[in-house]
């Protein structure tokens, strides 16, 4: 059984007044084994977005189906799922979303805050996260006191905390210098050899070259996907590039 | 053509903002009302012309400069929140090529709009008001007069000069603070992470003990005396207390909080306690204020309102018959006093009713505690708490005004020991005396049993008490007192006139041995009672007027702030939503934590209201008003009203931030 299964997924829009219908996803169907790390690739617009969104539970979908480890989330009620998201799913995103009234620390413990986890247990939790991401040195801090990657480090501990089955990741790279972006992927790249699956949504092709498969998102649909198999990061780079050429130009018969 | 470019894009301006802009232009205009309204009433009561308004003009027109100042501050108060809101717009309209004098130029379009509006608006609404009104305070006063509609153009031409002047000032400060600012920072401004708090411990301390004495002297104190002396320096403690409390104590508080893990990692108490100490530090001020408005609003009207129910009380006290008469005691006093007062009314077809010849003699003693009292002489005054009221009355006329027959041996005494309990026997100076019974507080006598210090009244002897008049102002060019006091029975409007000439009467009428009458105070219930209407009923008037103004503050004061911290946690709803927190939990903390901010000042007024409750008792006797129970009730009412009046504030305001948080 795949960890993530999605089925026939479509999502549209109506604009307030009920004039314009909006079609996001048209029909989206792909399946994520436990421990992959999988990059969603598109053009602004495709819908790479309203995927993470409703994979996410943030959204509902018009129409469709999505399984995490076998449950069924479209059929899961509202009140109990918040608290679903918080236990399985892990989230990183573009502008990080801390709190500025908390420290990285208490920004890391709110969700287990919220699952009213033991403060004993969440300490304990901490440092092996911590040291990893390395951020140990600055958990007192408060976000507006640090740097972009420092925040981002502190956004993916936070991610890792409720040992989620899935973390989903939006643009994480998205306001990250290029230094900083480069060793927030490595750390993704050693998380998921740790067995962590991770589901990232990028514009980036270099973020998306660390991944160990690229599904590439148009006008709503899946409409390619690149395995890596036993290929580098630079090979895997050049491949993806091919990929969003032919995607952009229009290209049908690629492979 | 470029001009009316300006205007339009003021009056869009306006429009889009109005959940910013309406608040502002009507609380312009309620206060413009509030002023207009004042004023107007002072030129209605100057051109009545009527008894004793000249005293009402002078509270009225004293308000009125008070109103108006307050109500510039207010203004200013409103503007600033405005201005904050508004910034990242300002910055906008910089970056998309307005320089800072067309941003100026927007401003003063957008200020003089809603300004004249107010001015409009609240002249207009006074003048339909102010009838009205002036009929409440003719009422309260208990005037008649003849009521004719009125718009005094001296009103209306003062209110719109301060007012333009205060708009003035307004853009003013507006023009200083986009000259001061750059349109980067302005369109940044409220991107700002804000800098957490320090807890400033001593600070803190501070607050706490300022509070703390604050409330010491104000529970502490015995007398009216007292607590008149001390009651400012109280509330300077208490205000200062206040202040320190909400700045600095309640983030030092929200930090132990912090501390304590076990309390702190829990879901509720995590997302309030960091949210609060963020809020403490944006709204400490305001709250404080808000507190401290509170307190005034609940201070001035349950005592206004107290002293105006309790009037017929304190009158009824001061005045234990209608007319109260005083005349130096010489030979043939009474003969010829009590038969003028007769024939006068006899003349005005009146009755003289429960009249009763009253000797008094007062002494005034410095009690020992126990049993012993010695007579004050200028050189030994001392703790004020200590002194004693000894009334004396001579037996005789004791047992005349009684009907009674009581007989006294020597150093035997009839007493009323007032709070004291004597067991019996006590000594004055050098003499003992035997206390043979105890009576009640003579029915004839002013300022009866009203728990205002110690005082005993004490029937003597005759003999006895010539002596003990002899003992302490032999030789000393004073006179006892004869004091005549009586009902007058007929129509109301005789009874005026004859109280009206009633003075001038004895003043002229002569002894036996043919010197004048020397004629003390002569006083009447309703005169009495007609000044205590016209001052209270007046202190009422502009109690209301008050509280309307504090009220209003209050009500912009929960209102921006709502509309402030609605922008603000609109981003903070967004994450916690996305960190796995329902939409429910997220109202429901952000809930708490606002009714906490806006509650807190609500609570710590009653706190101080409660504290405050001892001295203002006090206070209250000093005006002959000791009726406790109805204070109690007038604060608890008060109290209600105030809470009820806050809580629909707050349920409307609510709704505004809710809507902007979502």
């Amino acid at each position: 059984m795949s960890l993530l299964e999605v089925r026939h997924l479509k999502k549209i829009y109506t604009t307030r007044f009920g004039g314009n219908q909006i079609q996001a996803l048209s029909d989206v169907n792909f399946t994520v084994e436990a421990g992959e790390y999988v990059a969603v690739m598109g053009e602004s617009g495709s819908g790479k977005t309203t995927l993470l969104n409703i994979l996410a539970s943030l959204d509902k979908p018009t129409s469709g189906e999505l399984f995490l480890n076998g449950k069924n989330m479209t059929s899961i009620p509202d009140r109990e799922l918040c608290a679903f998201r918080r236990k399985n799913l892990g989230f990183v995103f573009q502008d990080f979303n801390l709190l500025d009234t908390f420290s990285l620390k208490d920004n890391i413990f709110l969700p287990l805050v919220l699952s009213r986890v033991k403060y004993h247990e969440m300490e304990r939790r901490l440092p092996p996260i911590a040291q990893k991401l390395d951020i140990a040195d600055i958990l007192e801090k408060y976000p507006y006191e640090v740097s972009g990657g420092q925040k981002q480090r502190a956004a993916v501990a936070r991610a890792l905390i409720t040992k989620p089955y899935l973390i989903l990741a939006d643009e994480p790279t998205g306001a990250l210098d290029s230094k900083a972006a480069g060793r927030l992927l490595s750390l993704f790249e050693q998380i998921n050899q740790e067995g962590q699956t991770i589901v990232m949504v990028t514009h980036s092709t270099r973020a998306a070259s660390h991944a160990s498969r690229v599904l590439f998102i148009k006008d709503g649909e899946v409409y390619h996907q690149i395995y890596r198999g036993e290929t580098s990061n630079e090979e895997m780079y050049q491949r993806i590039s091919d990929s969003l050429t032919v995607l952009a130009t229009g290209g049908m018969d690629v492979e | 053509m470029n001009n009316l470019f300006y205007s339009k894009l003021a009056f869009q301006n306006l429009r889009k903002n109005r959940s910013l802009y309406l608040p502002c232009l009507l609380s312009g205009a309620v206060i413009v009302m509030l002023f207009y309204v004042l004023d107007s009433i002072c030129v209605m009561l100057g051109s009545a012309e009527m008894r004793g308004a000249s005293y009402l003009e002078l509270i009225l027109g004293l308000s009125r400069n008070v109103c108006g100042f307050l109500s510039i501050v207010i203004l200013f108060y409103i503007n600033s929140f405005v201005m904050k809101q508004r910034k990242r717009e300002f910055g906008l309209f910089c970056v998309l090529g307005m320089e800072k004098q067309h941003l100026f130029r927007v401003l003063f379009l957008e200020t003089t709009m809603v300004g004249v509006g107010s001015i409009l608006l609240g002249i207009i609404g006074g003048a339909l008001f102010s009838q009205l009104l002036f009929l409440v305070l003719l009422n309260l006063v208990q005037y008649e007069i003849a009521l004719e509609f009125m718009v005094p153009l001296s009103s209306i031409g003062l209110t719109a000069a301060v007012f333009a002047a205060a708009y003035l000032l307004v853009v003013l400060a507006e023009a200083v603070q986009i000259i001061r600012t750059n349109p980067i920072d302005l369109l940044h401004s409220s991107k700002v992470g804000e800098r957490e708090p320090k807890a400033r411990w001593l600070l803190a301390l501070l607050g706490a003990i300022s509070l703390g004495s604050g409330y010491a002297l104000a529970i502490g104190v015995k007398s009216a005396a007292e607590a008149i002396m001390f009651f400012i320096v109280a509330v300077i403690l208490v205000i200062i207390g206040t202040y320190l409390l909400f700045t600095a104590g309640s983030i030092a508080v929200l930090k132990i909080m912090r501390r304590n893990k076990s309390f702190y990692y829990k879901p509720n108490n995590f997302v309030s306690v960091s949210g609060m100490i963020y809020r403490m530090k944006q709204n400490a001020m305001g709250l404080a204020n808000i507190c401290i408005l509170s307190t005034c609003v609940l201070v001035t009207l349950s005592s206004t309102i107290c002293l105006y129910i309790g009037a017929e009380n304190i009158t009824a006290n001061r005045f234990p018959r209608d007319v109260i008469t005083n005349f130096a005691l010489e030979d043939g006093t009474e003969e010829s006093a009590v038969s003028t007062i007769e024939n006068l009314a006899e003349q005005h077809g009146l009755e003289i009713k429960n009249a009763v010849k009253v000797y008094p003699y007062s002494l005034l003693t410095y009690w020992d505690g126990q049993h012993s009292f010695s007579s004050i002489r200028s050189d030994n005054m001392t703790d004020i708490s200590h002194l004693c009221d000894f009334q004396t009355l001579p037996l005789s006329s004791y047992n005349e005004a009684m009907g009674m027959n009581y007989q006294l041996r020597e150093h035997e005494v009839l007493l009323n020991q007032g709070k004291m309990n004597l067991n019996g026997r006590f000594q004055i100076d050098e003499t003992e005396y035997k206390v043979k019974g105890l009576i009640p507080y003579p029915d004839f006598l002013a300022g009866s049993d009203d728990g205002n210090g110690i005082y005993a009244v004490m029937v003597m002897r005759d003999d006895e008490r010539q002596e003990l008049w002899d003992a302490y102002h032999k030789g000393e060019n004073t006179f006892p007192w004869f004091q005549y006091v009586f009902d007058v029975d007929g129509a109301e409007s005789r009874r005026q006139v004859f109280q009206d000439c009633l003075r001038e009467a004895l003043v002229e009428t002569k002894r036996p041995s043919g010197e004048n009458l020397r004629v003390g105070s002569v006083s009447s219930r309703d005169v009495d009672r007609k000044d205590f209407y016209e001052m209270f009923g007046g202190l009422f008037f502009v109690g209301i007027f008050f509280t309307l103004l504090f009220l209003l503050a209050t009500v912009l004061i929960v209102y921006y702030k709502q509309i402030t911290e609605g922008f603000d946690d609109h981003d903070r709803f967004h994450i916690m939503q996305q960190v796995g927190m329902s939409p429910h939990e997220v109202k429901s903390a952000i809930h708490k934590q606002v009714l906490m901010v806006f509650f807190l000042p609500l609570g710590l007024a009653m706190v101080h209201i409660a504290a405050a409750f001892p001295a203002l008792c006090k206070i209250l006797q000093g005006f002959q008003m000791t009726n406790v129970k109805l204070f109690v009730v007038c604060v608890l009412g008060t109290c209600l009203f105030f809470s009820i009046v806050y809580l629909v504030i707050y349920w409307l305001t609510a709704n505004v931030y809710y809507r902007l948080a979502k």
